[in-house]
């Protein structure tokens, strides 16, 4: 099915050619973060400069908290782009299915905190509104008068693919001919303490960036954001004479507990793309770029560098492939998302970014061929996949138009 | 499209685990509130709630180290998946074909209470692995999907959808059961008793000091509570190629979201006229044939007038005539636990032809004059049951499951 | 605290919760029926007053702060029988 909008809020940008050039410099937005108030520094990637109102205009921000702000943010950027008006969302119901992997950490750790602190007369009611789980999606649907099905799905970092694959099965069943997918996270304090401290992301006192596939990585950095794609039946495309920018032509998702071994994981990952690949109807040798989400975690690279080498074979540094992580950092759940929105854009410019770490003696990399300077490419079928920390893993094949 | 249906059933209330316990409790009208045990309330107006005090002899179906190393929330989730699969007669599951799927409000919230905890205390620096492990709440299915090795269907996944979760985690199920990319699916909810719940809804005014009066003139709110549940659903083939016992179709389902408020419904109820109108068309039935509603009737002034309007607006005439009772009336708001209990009600209404009672409707409120079932469950056959959730966020969900015709 | 000072502090706190500007604020509307602010923002509305003045209101008379008057003559009345 058609995808025909596209709506970004990054730590590199918030368009996708923005997010495209920036990624070509072998920029990163990972970089040690400083909490002095409780004497702690941390690697991580989020927004420097993100303000809704640029997004929303002048309407109440106040009941919404900062992922509920980043969620409505970027799926206004996604209904624009597909040209599905105020008007028509009056109409028409539209459905949204959003991934993400926490939602409102920070908001539900600050109520409780404040109502142990000052008792639990002051937990204020429209913050306790805010953070259950599926708050940025009600948010979401408030704000942009979504009166369909409206979804929250939890999967860990694949949690925006898992809900791209939502909105595409509904689609594929026949309920749905229009879906906003997309997937949401925020960076705050609570998570990247305690990302750092089980051993997943790195502390940031060696050096200030992540090395995904290096010999010497030491976990990833948490970083946000928000993704958000239009999923439309094809039908649905051509009658509304929506501009296709990509297409969604299969996916698989599995999962295998995260205590089991590389060995397992990456058989349970291509497991998943095999699902995708036959759902797509194409053979691995089709696949002219791939995504991957490595992001400097220790366990989890050596699953993806498996996953890679078994799936390309002898054209392993051959065929583009794409590490965003290393300049997003982990996103979590809108990871997935940018993904394949960095598919569809190197598609359009023919550019595949650098993998910059390559300059920088990252051994794994060089091993896997990836190319510390930007590349031509071109291809028509795209694999974006990510192994998320908890273990479960999803896959999407992307076409291409020409 | 492929028929599916519920071929077994899992329940861990307030009221007792497994329906063998839970079902009698309910149809004698038994109340399980009782002050909170968990956390001190001197601090709060109110004190009292339908906490879980203990598995009972159905402890059993959690090993010691599971019990250890498991949430709570989780545990019950474990514990009501066991109950169901083995009501539904499966000696083994293909674990690449069987999956779980389930909803919560909350996840492990107690994971937040033990951060907070930490650092008001100045530990935090021995926070550990857990907080990455247990509190994204999707560690509970997964949790699940290890132990009763249940990998199928694209792994587990939890729809964090609050107090619609349950319906919603079955039309998951159904839609993957339909596309053939699982044979067997548990659909459930579970969440568990908190502070931070607790301390939430009572910041909203919205608990009853007393006990939960659904529909009633007098009503006061809602009143909190906790537990899980779990359905077995199969392609009907599936079930029939092994004999299986069918308790009910799942029929059809709508589902709609209000766009109004975070946490007050439409005062119309238009979103959730809509969620029920479409479970209709789905079902392609009218609703002269629905025989039972389970209501989502937490006890609180708003939600139950707005659903009161709600049903009328669907049901016409048709709406003095069926029967609506709540079950919160009796163990309370479970949360992400609430409607996957009440399809297993359903489909227990289906099987014995009783429906269960509204209990505390002592005085009744005249702009909620229909037939709630007040105070004693009644005999009646029922062959389509219906049920209504609606969600903070404003997500409103409705299941219709129907009697099994072969 | 003068009536008047009481009165201005409640008024910024309502425009704060309620998106509006001071002006738009009269002592007596009514923050509900009159300016559109949701029962949840009203709620939050008294406990933030509530907390700032310490005034340790119960439930019900949290309710009861229908207008900036309203709400400035129960904390002075709180504040006054306390002193």
């Amino acid at each position: 099915m058609a995808i025909t909008g596209v709506g970004l809020i990054t730590a590199l940008g918030d368009q996708p050619s923005e997010v495209h050039r920036v990624r070509c410099e072998g920029r990163s937005a990972v970089r040690v973060l400083d909490f002095p108030e409780r004497d702690a520094k941390l690697l991580g990637a989020s927004l420097t400069d993100f303000d809704a109102r640029r997004y929303l205009g002048d309407g109440n921000l106040r009941p919404l908290n900062h992922v509920g702000q980043l969620a409505i943010s970027a799926s206004q950027g996604a209904l624009e782009t597909a040209g599905v008006s105020r008007e028509e969302r009056d109409v028409h119901e539209m459905d949204l299915v959003l991934g993400t992997m926490f939602c409102s950490a920070h908001t539900i750790t600050q109520f409780d905190r404040k109502a142990q602190i000052s008792g639990p007369k002051y937990a204020m009611p429209l913050e306790f509104a805010n953070t259950v789980i599926n708050a940025a999606s009600g948010q979401t649907a408030i704000w942009h008068n979504l009166r369909g099905t409206t979804m929250t799905i939890s999967a860990g970092t694949v949690s925006g693919l898992r809900a791209l694959e939502y909105g595409a099965r509904r689609i594929a069943l026949g309920w749905s001919d229009q879906f906003l997918v997309g997937g949401v996270d925020e960076h705050c304090f609570e998570t990247s303490w305690a990302f750092q401290q089980s051993g997943h992301a790195s502390d940031g006192s060696e050096e200030a960036s992540v090395s995904p596939f290096g010999t010497s990585r030491r976990g990833f950095a948490p970083g946000e954001g928000a993704g958000f794609l239009v999923l439309e039946s094809g039908a649905s495309a051509r009658r509304r004479g929506s501009t296709i920018l990509g297409t969604v032509l299969g996916w698989g998702s599995g999962y295998c507990p995260a205590h089991e071994s590389e060995t397992l994981r990456a058989a349970t990952a291509l497991e998943a793309i095999a699902t995708a690949l036959s759902m797509a109807d194409c053979e691995a040798a089709r696949i002219g770029y791939l995504s991957c989400s490595a992001n400097g975690s220790i366990k989890g690279d050596e699953i993806e560098a498996r996953v890679l080498r078994e799936v390309l074979g002898d054209r392993l540094g051959k065929v583009p492939v794409a590490v965003p992580a290393e300049s997003f950092g982990n996103a979590l759940a809108p990871s997935g998302i940018f993904q394949a929105v960095e598919a569809l854009e190197t598609a359009r410019q023919g550019v595949l970014p650098p993998f910059y770490g390559a300059r920088n003696g990252n051994l794994g990399a060089a091993e896997l061929g990836l190319s510390p300077e930007p590349m031509e490419c071109a291809f028509d079928r795209a694999l974006v996949f990510s192994c998320g920390l908890d273990g479960s893993v999803s896959a999407v094949v992307l076409g291409i138009n020409s | 499209m492929q028929q599916v249906v519920v071929t077994g059933l899992g329940v861990v209330t307030p009221l007792g685990h497994g329906a063998d316990v839970f079902w009698p409790a309910v149809l004698r009208g038994e109340s399980a509130f009782a002050e909170v045990s968990s956390f001190d309330t001197t601090k709060y107006r109110i004190h009292r709630g339908a906490e879980i005090a203990t598995l009972g002899a159905r402890d059993k179906y959690l090993s010691e180290e599971e019990a250890a190393s498991m949430g709570r929330t989780a545990q019950f989730a474990l514990v009501a998946a066991r109950l169901g699969l083995r009501d539904s007669g499966l000696s083994s599951l293909d674990p690449g074909r069987t999956g779980v799927v389930m909803g919560t409000t909350s996840g492990e919230p107690s994971e937040i209470e033990r951060f907070n905890d930490l650092d008001l205390s100045g530990d935090l620096d021995q926070i550990g692995g857990r907080f990455i492990s247990h509190y994204p709440c999707n560690h509970i299915p997964g949790q699940l999907a290890t132990r009763l090795k249940a990998f199928g269907g694209g792994g587990p996944v939890m729809l964090p959808v609050a107090c619609a979760a349950g319906n919603c985690a079955i039309t998951y199920a159904a839609d993957l059961l339909q596309l053939g990319e699982a044979d067997v699916m548990l659909a459930g909810g579970a969440d568990s008793f908190s502070r931070i719940t607790f301390t939430g809804f009572a910041g909203l005014m919205a608990i009853a000091p007393e006990r939960c009066q659904p529909f009633d003139l007098n009503r006061k709110g809602m009143m909190p509570g906790e537990g899980a549940a779990f359905l077995v659903l199969e392609r009907a083939e599936h079930a029939l190629k092994r004999g299986a016992k069918i308790y009910a179709e799942v029929a059809g389902y709508g589902l709609s979201c209000d766009a109004f408020h975070m946490t007050g419904g439409d005062r119309e109820g238009k979103g959730a006229v809509r969620a029920m109108e479409k479970a209709l068309e789905r079902s392609r039935l009218n609703s002269e044939e629905i025989d039972y509603i389970s209501a989502h009737g937490t006890g609180t002034k708003s939600n139950d007038l707005h659903e009161t309007i709600a049903v009328k607006k669907v049901f016409g005439e048709a709406a003095r005539k069926v029967p609506m009772s709540s079950v919160k009336s009796m163990f309370g708001h479970t949360m992400g636990a609430a409607s996957a209990i009440e399809a297993a009600v359903c489909c227990l209404t289906i099987e014995h032809g009783v429906v269960p009672p509204t209990m505390n409707l002592e005085n009744p409120d005249p702009e909620c004059d229909l037939d709630y079932v007040p105070n004693e469950s009644r005999e009646q056959t029922v062959d389509v049951a219906m049920s209504n959730a609606y969600a903070f966020g404003g997500t409103n969900a409705s299941l219709i499951l129907r009697r099994w015709l072969s | 605290m003068k009536k008047e000072a009481l009165k201005q502090r409640i008024r910024e706190i309502v425009c704060e919760y309620g998106q509006l500007q001071p002006d738009e604020v009269g002592d007596d509307a009514n923050l509900h029926t009159d300016l559109g602010i949701d029962s949840l923002s009203l709620l939050e509305i008294a406990l933030r007053v509530d907390q700032e003045f310490e005034t340790d209101f119960r439930e019900e008379e949290l309710l009861k702060m229908s207008s900036v008057s309203a709400a400035a003559a129960l904390v002075a009345n709180q504040l006054a029988v306390e002193a």
